[in-house]
C-alpha cells in the first residue's frame, strides 16, 4: 500500500504550497541588509518613492493620509507617497517584516505578537487613541450588550475577521457556544438582510452605511468592555527606521499635518477619497469623519496626535497574554517611537 | 496477510520513510542553523511541540474537518455513482448533461464558497458541500466509464433472460462497475479533503466548528508557523486516511475475485 | 438442397419438452460501413429447423454466421424476412428462459463464485428460491465441475470456464440452444471433450441446437445436419444432412464414413467460398 504514502507526500506539498499563498501575501524572504524596501529608489534630493499599505478599504479610518497626500503635505517633506488599498485577510505586518513596503497600517495587538515572532515592526503613530472595533446588530434585534449578542440567542450569526485579537478577547468572556461565527469578508449584504446576525465594524463607519441602506443598527464597542488596544497604527521595520531615520520622521510629520488638516475639515480628502475607490457613500464618509474626531482626538493623556504611551501598550501586552495571544510579556518599549513634531 | 506480503509491504514502506526522515533532519539542521525569524521558518520539533501543547485545538479542528470530509465524500459517493448510472443509461441523456459535471470540476471553489454561507451554516455545513462540489466529478466519470465497459455479452446474456432494469443495475451495472468505481472513489477521497480545507478558507466557522483550514488562515495571520505546518500536515494525514479507508474497502469488496487486489 | 426434416432421433415416449422449431424466412441484414454503401452481411436466409434438431452453421470467416445466430436469439433485428421460434414471432417470447446462448467466451461474472452464476438465469427468470440452488448443482455435476462451485471464475482454467457457461445456459432446461463457436479457443483434446458433453446433454434434453462452427470435424461430430453459408452477401449454398449413427461417440472419428463426410463438408466449403 505504497500510494497513500506517495499521495500523502504529494499532498503535504500541495497544501504546504496552499498555505504558503495564505501566509504571504507579499512575503518576500527577510534577507540581511542588501535588500531595498519595494520604492524607496529616490535619488538624492528629489522626492523619494515610499508606499504606505492599508489594511482595508479606503475609509475616514485613513482620511489624514489622503489628506496628506492630496494636499502635498509629504511632498512638502520631500516624500512621495503612494496609498495602497487593503481589504479583509491582508496582513501588512508581514509586508513590513519582510521588506517589501517601507510603512503599514496594523493594529496594536497584532504588532505585538508579530514582535514575539522575530519580525522586526517598530510603531510610530496611532490614528484610533480609542479602539473604534465594535459589532453591530440590526435594532430590531434587541440586543443591549456586546455579551448579550452571544449569550442571550437572539444572534444566530456573528461574522469577524478570523486572527484579529480582539476576536480571542470577545471568545474568552463571552463563548462561542450559542453562535455561528463566519469570516467577515469585507461585505455588508449577509448582515444587511438578516436581523439574526452581528457584523464587525468601526464604530462609526459600517453603521453609517447599513442606516443608508435602510437598517437601523445598535453598535458596542469592544474598547467600552474593556479591550482597547491602539488600532490603524502606522508601522515601519526597525532596520528601514535605523536606515532612513530622517525619512521616517518626515512621514510622521506630514501624516499629522494631514491629519489635523482631516478634523479641519473632512469634505475636500472625502471627495478625493471617492475617486480613489472607496466603497462608503461621501455623505456617509463625511458623517463619518465627524464622528471619529473622538477618537482620534483622545483625552487629556494624548500629547499629541498620533501619541502611544507606555502605559497602554503595557495594558495590551498583558491582556494578551492573559487570553493565550502571546505566550510571554515582552518589553513594550522597543515596540514604538514616538515622533513629534517641531 | 502472508509473511511475503508483510515483507513486501515494508520494503516499499522504508525508502521513503528514510527519505523523509532525511528531509526532516535536513530542514531542522538548516533552521538551527540559520536562525531565520519565526514568522518565517520554523523547525520540525517546534512543529512536533506546538501541536502536542495545542492537541486539544487541533484535534478539534481535525475532528471537524474530518466530519465535513465525510459528508461532502458520501454525498459526492452516493451522488455520483447514481449520476453515472443514470448517464449510462442513454447516450442522448450523457451528450445532454454531462458537460454540466465538467463545469463542476472547473468552477473555483473560493468563487462560490462565499455564497454557500448565504445558504448555510457556516462550517461543517457549507465545508461539507465544498468537499462535495470538488470531489463529485471523478466520481460521476468513472463510474460512467465503468458501466460502459461492461462487456457487451454480459449485458446480451441479462437481456436474453428478460431481466429487469432493477435486475441489471443491481446484478450487473454495479457489480461489473465496481473497480471503476472505487478508482474513482479513491481520487475523490483526497479531492474532498482539499475541498474542505480550501472551502475552509472562506466558508468555515471561527467556533466550536472550526477546522483545519481556519487553523491554517489563523496562525498564518498571526504568524505562528508551527501550528500552520502542524495543521497542513493533519489535513495530509486525513486525506491519506481517507485513501486507505478506500483502499481497505476497494480490498475487501475485490480481493477474491479481481486481478487489481490479488497478491502477487 | 433440401432439409432432411426426417432426421430426427427417436424421440422417447416421457415427458420432456422437445425442442422448439425455427422457422427463418427471408432474412436479410445489412451493416453501414463509413461509406454510403451499406454492406449486406445476409441476403435472403430461409431455413425451417424442426424441434430438437442440431443443426451445425458453417462458412467462410465473416460469412455471418454469428450474425444469423444473434438474428435468432433476438438479440439484433433484422432489415427484411423474420424469424419465428414455436411459430411466434420472436418478439412475443412468453418465455425467455427457453431460449440459451453460449458466447464464444464464456463470460462468466467475475464477481461471482461458479455456482453463483450458474443460478442467475433462474434468479432472472423468477424461479422460486428453494429449487434454485438445487438445479444449479445438478448442472454442475451434469458438467463436472461440482467440486469448482465456489470457485471464482478467476480461479478457473478456459476449458472450466465454458463449462461453467454451458451449465448456465442449460440450467432453465431451455429448448432452443444457440451456440456461437464456444469452443473455438481451446486445445484439440478439451474441445473434443467438450462435444462430446454437448452431445450426451443433446440426447438427454433434446433441446434444438444452433451451433455456428468452422470446425468441420466438430460440426460432422455434433450435427445432424450441416447448414453452409456462402461469402458476403451470405446464402445458404448446401444444407447436408448427416447421416451418420445417432449416438456419437469418439470411435465415430475413426469411422472412413465420418471421414469421407469431412470431405464433402470441405468441398461445400470451397464452394461457398467460392461465392454463390
Amino acid at each position: 500500500m505504497i500510494k497513500p504514502i506517495v499521495r500523502g507526500t504529494v499532498w503535504i506539498a500541495l497544501l504546504l504550497s496552499v498555505a504558503l499563498g495564505a501566509c504571504g501575501k507579499g512575503g518576500k524572504k527577510s534577507e540581511d541588509s542588501t535588500a531595498t524596501p519595494a520604492g524607496s529608489a529616490g535619488s538624492a534630493g528629489g522626492s523619494r518613492a515610499v508606499t504606505l499599505q492599508l489594511n482595508w478599504t479606503p475609509e475616514p479610518e485613513f482620511g489624514g493620509f489622503y489628506a496628506a497626500a492630496h494636499d502635498h503635505l509629504y511632498e512638502r517633506e520631500g516624500l512621495a507617497v503612494s496609498i495602497k488599498a487593503g481589504g479583509a485577510g491582508v496582513q501588512t505586518w508581514k509586508m513590513v517584516a519582510t521588506g517589501a513596503v517601507p510603512f503599514a497600517i496594523a493594529e496594536a495587538g497584532e504588532i505585538l505578537r508579530a514582535r514575539l515572532k522575530d519580525a522586526d515592526l517598530v510603531a510610530l503613530y496611532a490614528v484610533y487613541q480609542t479602539s473604534p472595533q465594535a459589532l453591530m446588530v440590526h435594532k430590531a434585534s434587541g440586543v443591549t450588550s456586546l455579551g448579550e449578542i452571544f449569550t442571550s440567542g437572539k444572534i444566530k450569526r456573528v461574522a469577524m475577521e478570523s486572527g484579529l485579537p480582539y476576536v480571542k478577547f470577545v471568545q474568552k468572556r463571552y463563548g462561542f457556544d450559542k453562535v455561528e461565527v463566519v469570516q467577515h469578508g469585507g461585505n455588508l449584504t449577509l448582515f444587511l438582510n438578516d436581523p439574526t446576525m452581528a457584523q464587525q465594524c468601526f464604530a462609526f463607519a459600517e453603521p453609517l452605511s447599513a442606516k443608508e441602506k435602510g437598517v437601523e443598527v445598535s453598535v458596542f464597542s469592544t474598547a467600552d468592555a474593556g479591550f482597547n488596544p491602539y488600532l490603524a497604527v502606522v508601522i515601519t521595520s526597525g532596520k528601514y527606521l535605523a536606515d532612513h531615520r530622517a525619512d521616517v520622521e518626515a512621514f510622521v510629520r506630514a501624516t499629522r499635518a494631514g491629519w489635523k488638516a482631516y478634523l479641519d475639515d473632512a469634505r475636500p480628502t472625502n471627495d478625493y477619497l471617492k475617486t480613489q475607490q472607496a466603497t462608503m457613500t461621501i455623505p456617509a464618509m463625511n458623517a463619518a469623519a465627524d464622528l471619529q474626531k473622538p477618537y482620534v482626538v483622545g483625552d487629556e493623556k494624548t500629547r499629541y496626535l498620533g501619541y502611544m504611551s507606555e502605559e497602554r501598550w503595557k495594558t495590551l501586552a498583558d491582556q494578551l497574554h492573559e487570553l493565550g495571544e502571546i505566550d510571554q510579556v515582552p518589553d513594550v518599549t522597543k515596540a514604538f517611537v514616538n515622533i513629534e513634531s517641531k | 496477510m502472508t509473511a511475503r506480503r508483510v515483507r513486501d509491504f515494508a520494503a516499499r514502506l522504508v525508502p521513503p520513510l528514510c527519505a523523509a526522515v532525511a528531509l526532516l533532519g535536513m530542514w531542522e539542521l538548516w533552521v538551527r542553523w540559520t536562525n531565520p525569524p519565526r514568522f518565517l521558518l520554523c523547525a520540525p520539533s517546534e512543529i512536533v511541540r506546538d501541536a502536542m501543547a495545542r492537541a486539544g485545538e487541533l484535534g478539534a479542528a481535525t475532528w471537524n474537518t474530518a466530519v465535513a470530509v465525510a459528508w461532502g465524500f458520501a454525498l459526492s459517493a452516493v451522488v455520483g455513482i447514481a449520476v453515472g448510472v443514470l448517464l449510462s443509461s442513454s447516450r442522448l441523456l450523457e451528450r445532454a448533461l454531462y458537460p454540466f459535471t465538467v463545469i463542476l470540476q472547473t468552477v473555483p471553489l473560493v468563487a462560490i464558497a462565499p455564497m454557500l454561507v448565504i445558504w448555510l451554516r457556516a462550517g461543517v455545513q457549507a465545508v461539507s458541500v465544498c468537499a462535495f462540489i470538488v470531489s463529485l466529478f471523478p466520481v460521476i466519470t468513472n463510474t460512467l466509464s465503468g458501466v460502459r465497459s461492461i462487456p457487451q455479452p454480459q449485458v446480451e446474456l441479462f437481456w436474453l433472460y428478460g431481466a429487469r432494469p432493477w435486475a441489471v443495475l443491481t446484478k450487473l451495472k454495479l457489480p461489473g462497475a465496481v473497480p471503476s468505481i472505487m478508482a474513482g472513489l479513491r481520487i475523490a477521497a483526497g479531492l474532498a479533503v482539499i475541498g474542505a480545507v480550501v472551502g475552509e478558507f472562506v466558508a468555515g466557522e471561527l467556533g466550536a466548528e472550526r477546522g483545519l483550514g481556519i487553523v491554517v488562515v489563523v496562525a498564518a495571520r498571526q504568524g505562528e508557523l508551527p501550528m500552520l505546518f502542524a495543521a497542513v500536515a493533519l489535513a495530509s494525514v486525513l486525506g491519506i486516511a481517507m485513501v486507505g479507508a478506500v483502499n481497505m474497502a476497494a480490498y475487501f469488496l475485490m480481493y477474491r475475485w479481481h486481478v487489481s487486489e490479488r497478491p502477487d | 438442397m433440401t432439409a432432411q426434416a426426417s432426421e430426427l432421433p427417436h424421440a422417447s415416449a416421457s415427458a420432456i419438452a422437445s425442442g422448439l422449431p425455427v422457422r427463418i424466412a427471408g432474412l436479410v441484414r445489412r451493416f453501414a460501413s463509413d461509406a454510403r454503401h451499406p454492406v449486406e452481411v445476409l441476403a435472403g436466409i430461409d431455413l425451417a429447423v424442426p424441434g430438437s434438431q442440431f443443426v451445425a452453421l458453417l462458412g467462410p470467416s465473416g460469412c455471418g454466421k454469428s450474425t444469423l445466430l444473434r438474428l435468432v436469439a433476438g438479440l439484433d433485428a433484422p432489415d427484411g424476412g423474420a424469424v419465428m421460434v414455436d411459430g411466434r414471432p420472436l418478439r412475443r417470447r412468453e418465455h425467455p428462459e427457453a431460449l440459451a446462448f453460449v458466447f464464444q467466451e464464456a463470460h462468466l461474472l467475475p464477481w461471482r463464485t461458479l455456482i453463483s452464476n450458474v443460478i442467475l438465469p433462474l434468479e432472472l427468470s423468477g424461479t422460486p428460491h428453494g429449487e434454485r440452488t438445487g438445479r444449479a448443482l445438478h448442472m454442475l455435476e451434469r458438467v463436472g465441475l461440482a467440486d469448482a462451485r465456489d470457485r471464482y471464475p478467476a480461479q478457473l482454467s478456459g476449458g472450466m470456464q465454458l463449462r461453467g457457461s454451458l451449465a448456465r445456459a442449460l440450467v432453465t432446461e431451455p429448448r432452443l440452444l444457440l451456440l456461437d463457436e464456444p469452443f473455438a479457443a481451446l486445445d484439440e483434446i478439451t474441445r473434443q471433450r467438450l462435444d462430446a458433453l454437448i452431445h450426451e446433454l443433446w440426447r438427454e434434453r433434446q433441446f434444438t441446437a444452433l451451433f455456428v462452427t468452422h470446425s468441420l470435424r466438430e460440426a460432422a461430430f455434433l450435427a445432424q445436419r450441416a447448414v453452409m453459408l456462402s461469402r458476403r452477401p451470405a446464402r445458404i449454398v448446401a444444407d447436408r444432412a448427416i447421416e451418420l449413427s445417432g449416438e456419437r461417440t469418439a470411435e465415430l472419428r475413426g469411422l472412413p464414413a465420418y471421414h469421407e463426410l469431412v470431405e464433402q463438408l470441405y468441398q461445400d466449403l470451397l464452394t461457398a467460398e467460392a461465392g454463390a
